[in-house]
């Protein structure tokens, strides 16, 4: 019963909150590209740019709000290359992912190694200091949970809404969407669908470059290789989990934060279970709710289908995976 | 005709390859015991080597930048580098299925003196050490011992039971908690000896530990620190790696104390009241010196409190009283008054 | 030129172009930081290739690739994206260690081969968790087997902690196994076991399999259009499900062989990322069993040069892990944008025939 008792306190909470931000802001951005139909599990990689480059810039300028931009860089220049394989060269788009994501080890852990050199104890920059909101965060157990948090989080909460009404409520989201479900039809209705997959694309390692920075400049004020340790899949398995939807999503990452702050808090109160049953305990709830409330998903109908102009009737047919869509 | 000889000969070394197929496990395994007898006359010739006939490497599992447990070994061979004027090289990063080739290729390249930092080390070198007759193999943190190869070992639990100590004296709630990587039985040693520690001082205080499960995750240590600290815990003690800087963050945060593992990690945090130092640069040092005057001699080397490879650093946050019956007990442990439990 | 020749030069061209790549890439890195590139590749080169004990390394290291790699090749080839091999290793590893430890008195005959098959046992078993959830479920089987890594992952170095712990080591890792299930080493003072002639069988049995038999021939057609498999009368759950208990089971022999073959224990971590490489390796040899093993020869050489490469030079050895994502995105991008090589080359020679022929294929 002693368990039960730590859903009661705002430290769990606003610990849950903490850490679901980096996962909740790659998942909605994830949520965009895949929408676009393109099936994005690069978000790991494009987590570790974001990650890295936020530390790099946060230092080099010593503003943290600079490194936050060049995060967002730093992730957008491996979405590039996303974008171009899996629009433009039009390879399959778990495969090309899976590259990125060791290219983005390489890149980041070689740079910081020929920046900061072998002997540097750790040089810190300048981080993010969680904002306590006037008057708000005086609240018992709501301020200290939603209203002293740091700012990426708020900035997470805007993206949920942000994304949720331009998704639903705007023509470009409607033709977002469509571009996954049905690109050949909006490509008949005249709009360009390479442009929008290109730009989701991008906007997506711009979500990820801020999931990245709250890794670094949220109070860590440092980098280390692999930072981001699986993060990324994580994210990518919690759009599949809330079903393409951002609401959905964000409630699964808020799932997997909770578990995550409870297996910490369960930890500290000495029960006799093997703390590696501890560690596995966030994935395997995951995978437990997954299988048995969830439900099998499908996402949009077009994602992974590489858009080839004036192939309106072979839409349905998925290619084969060693050749991609066939010539012309 | 040149695509029949091919033939012939790739079913040439085909079938000398199944010949050699034959089970022989048992012969390069036996071999170390008999052996035994002849090798020793080599390498305990008691003769003092030159500086620049001696080539020293350094083998790691993880990052050398990671301000923790590999950063030590690496400052301790950049010490015997401008100490001894010795020429040293180093390996970071190497997974356990690379380690066997790496140390070979120290060994050819001469390098007369190779240390693989970590337990993990043991095996690959005690099936690579019988192969280079003349070279020395140190595994630290590994109970290993053979002709060229030796293990070194701290007195785990020494620094636990003093840090323990020194959370008692400052907890304010009588909670205090221990951030281990891992239930690794060294850790295990520490932990078991921190509580004895803090019950010496305070028979009814708390003490709770987290695991990070990581020897480097910097978030998951500050998210443990969180957690133990939002279940009463005002001092902490991190006993891991690369993480500490996560853990000293939170108490900075949440303005409470914390002790420093390792190395003096005062200067990273003004919340660390002390640090148990466990001096792997001196043992590093030591070890080279030694092997470079002749007198060395392979077997596992314990190093505690008594040789100085592991002691308290200056105790920052505590005031005159506690300071003083922190240095009584440790002399204590020093006269064989005070005993601790062990690992070795 | 006949289509097969041209299609292989096709491939292998892509890869050389794709090394060079890499290589330009990193001669630019290394020439910032005032590296020479042309000795620290020479001696990546050496340290990958030159000399009896370097390149029984390279071996060693690309023998779990190829074997993981041919299982994932296998799976993505049927349309199953099989992401799970890092837990799928663990749990080969765990069997074959805990069968080598605790079966006593067996000879190696018997031995090492119950020992190879729980592992892959262990593997499939595990892969089939996924795979049995997508083709009867409907679920997708990318996140399952994700997450299921680390599920597996944490429950191996639990066993490590607790009940299959070795007595007296300062690490969590299991005892050591019996002598009747270790593999004979092929050269003393390598690494090198008989595990590379299971490899070589293993390659040429998928190849045979995959190319020359009925289960092969359905197998190719589920992954090529499993609609049409299915009108065709095919069992396409049946084939898909083969595929990816396969895929698992060698991965837990990829596992394995690194236990039976030279560790002879099992250490926590002891193959870190070995599961996410696997992958690569699938990529890079396009998905073919010859193509795999060479890719993970590739591999397992660049990596074993690598280490060497930071010995002799102190280049970090993490700038493999942009060689091997440059290899990786570039063997996919010529494959994918069918860009016919030996075409180009001839076109320039002649404007004739190849030329036209190269415009005809496009």
């Amino acid at each position: 019963m002693e368990v039960l008792k730590i859903f009661l306190t705002p430290d769990f909470w606003s610990s849950a909150i903490r850490l679901m931000t980096p996962l909740m802001l790659a998942a909605l951005g994830g949520i965009i590209c895949e929408r676009a139909g393109i099936l994005n599990m690069a978000l790991e990689g494009q987590i570790l740019m974001g990650a890295f480059f936020a530390y790099l810039g946060s230092y080099l300028t010593q503003n943290v709000w600079l490194g936050l931009v060049i995060a967002m860089i730093g992730s957008m220049s491996l979405a590039v290359i996303h974008a171009f394989m899996s629009i433009n060269v039009k390879v399959n788009q778990v495969v090309v992912a899976l590259g990125l994501n060791t290219l983005a080890i390489g890149i980041t852990s070689t740079i910081f190694r020929f920046m900061f050199g072998t002997d540097s104890q750790m040089a810190n920059c300048p981080g993010f200091k969680a904002i306590h909101i006037p008057g708000l965060s005086d609240i018992p157990f709501i301020g200290p949970v939603l209203f002293g948090q740091y700012p990426l989080t708020y900035i997470a909460l805007l993206a949920l809404f942000g994304i949720s009404w331009f998704l639903f409520h705007t023509s470009r989201g409607l033709e977002l969407r469509a571009a996954g479900e049905n690109p050949q039809a909006l490509d008949v209705a005249g709009v360009d669908v390479i442009r929008i997959r290109w730009l989701a694309v991008l906007v997506t390692g711009a979500f990820c470059g801020l999931a990245g920075a709250c890794l670094t400049l949220n109070g860590l004020n440092t980098f280390y290789d692999n930072i981001s340790s699986g993060r990324g899949y994580i994210a990518y398995a919690a759009i599949v989990f809330g079903k393409w939807n951002p609401m959905g999503t964000t409630l699964a990452t808020l799932l997997f934060g909770a578990g995550d702050a409870l297996q910490l808090r369960m930890q500290a109160m000495n029960f006799n279970i093997p703390y590696y049953f501890y560690l596995m305990m966030p994935y395997l709830i995951t995978f437990l709710a997954l299988v048995f409330f969830m439900g099998p998903s499908k996402g949009p109908a077009a994602s992974n289908v590489p858009f080839v102009k004036d192939k309106a009737r072979s839409s349905k047919r998925r290619p084969k995976q060693t050749s991609g869509i066939g010539g012309k | 005709m040149k695509k029949k000889l091919m033939a012939l000969l790739l079913a040439g070394t085909m079938l000398l390859g199944l010949a050699a197929c034959s089970r022989n496990t048992g012969g390069s395994q036996g071999a170390a015991g008999p052996a035994q007898s002849s090798a020793p006359a080599a390498s305990e010739a008691p003769a003092e080597k030159d500086a620049s006939d001696v080539k020293i490497a350094l083998v790691c599992n993880g990052a050398v930048n990671d301000g923790g447990w590999n950063a030590s070994a690496f400052e301790g061979l950049n010490r015997i580098h401008d100490e001894l004027g010795v020429e040293t090289a180093y390996s970071e990063k190497v997974a356990i299925a690379e380690v066997p080739n790496v140390l070979r290729t120290y060994a050819r390249q001469g390098f007369n003196l190779i240390f693989g930092h970590g337990a993990e080390f043991g095996e690959p070198m005690s099936t690579v050490a019988p192969e280079f007759p003349d070279v020395q193999f140190v595994a630290v943190n590994a109970n290993v011992s053979g002709d060229n190869l030796s293990g070194t070992v701290y007195k785990f639990g020494e620094l636990g039971y003093f840090s323990g100590m020194a959370a008692a004296m400052v907890s304010e709630t009588g909670k205090i908690g221990i951030i281990p990587p891992d239930d690794a039985p060294n850790n295990k040693a520490d932990m078991d000896t921190f509580e004895l520690g803090a019950k010496a001082v305070d028979p009814d205080i708390q003490v709770m530990s987290a695991f990070t499960g990581s020897w480097d995750d910097l978030p998951k240590a500050k998210e443990c620190a969180d957690s133990l600290i939002s279940q009463g815990c005002d001092v902490l003690l991190p006993l891991g790696d690369a993480y500490s800087v996560g853990v000293f963050q939170a108490c900075e945060e949440k303005g409470i104390h914390s002790e420093g593992w390792v190395s003096d990690q005062h200067g990273l945090s003004d919340t660390v009241i002390c640090s148990g130092i466990q001096s792997n640069p001196d043992v590093y040092v030591a070890t080279a010196k030694s092997f470079l005057d002749g007198t060395f001699t392979p077997g596992v080397g314990v190093y505690g409190f008594e040789n100085g490879a592991q002691s308290m650093s200056e105790f920052y946050g505590l005031n005159d009283d506690q300071k003083a019956q922190m240095e009584a007990a440790i002399q204590d442990y020093l006269d064989g008054k005070l005993d601790i439990p062990t690992l070795y | 030129m006949n289509k097969r020749v041209r299609s292989v030069l096709n491939s292998l061209i892509s890869v050389v172009l794709a090394l060079v790549l890499a290589f330009v890439v990193i001669g630019i890195l290394l020439m910032w930081r005032g590296y020479d590139p042309a000795a620290t590749f020479l001696a990546l080169f050496k340290g990958a290739f030159v000399g009896k004990s370097n390149l029984s390394a390279s071996l060693v290291l690309a023998i779990p690739l190829i074997l993981g790699g041919l299982g994932i090749a296998l799976s993505f080839r049927c349309g199953i994206f099989n992401i799970g091999g890092e837990g799928q290793l663990y749990l080969g590893a765990f069997a074959a260690t805990w069968l080598g430890v605790n079966l006593q008195g067996l000879p190696f005959f018997l031995h090492i081969p119950i020992c190879l098959l729980g592992s892959m046992l262990f593997g499939g078993m595990w892969a089939l968790i996924p795979g049995w959830l997508k083709i009867k479920k409907g679920y997708n089987e990318t996140i399952t087997s994700v997450l299921l890594n680390y599920v597996g992952l944490y429950f191996v170095n639990y066993t490590l902690a607790s009940f299959f712990k070795g007595e007296g080591t300062l690490n969590n890792q299991s005892p050591k196994i019996q002598e009747s299930a270790m593999l004979s080493r092929l050269i003393p003072g390598t690494e090198l076991s008989t595990s590379l002639y299971l490899t070589i069988a293993i390659v040429i049995l998928f190849w045979f399999i995959f190319y020359k038999t009925d289960i092969g021939f359905k197998l190719r057609a589920v992954g090529a259009n499993g609609e049409a498999a299915r009108t065709s009368g095919v069992n396409t759950g049946k084939y898909l499900l083969i595929a990816i208990i396969t895929s698992g089971a060698l991965s837990g022999l990829a596992g394995s062989v690194q236990i039976l073959g030279y560790q002879h224990l099992l250490v926590q971590n002891f193959s870190p990322n070995t599961g996410y490489d696997i992958i690569s390796v699938a990529l890079m040899g396009s998905l073919h069993p010859v193509g795999v093993a060479l890719a993970g020869f590739l591999l397992g050489a660049l990596r074993s040069g690598a280490s060497v490469m930071q010995i002799m030079m102190g280049v970090p050895v993490t700038i493999l892990y942009i060689i091997q994502g440059i290899v990786i995105l570039s063997v996919l991008g010529f494959s994918y944008a069918k860009i016919d090589f030996i075409g180009l080359v001839s076109g320039l020679f002649s404007d004739s025939k190849r030329g036209m022929e190269k415009e005809a294929a496009k």
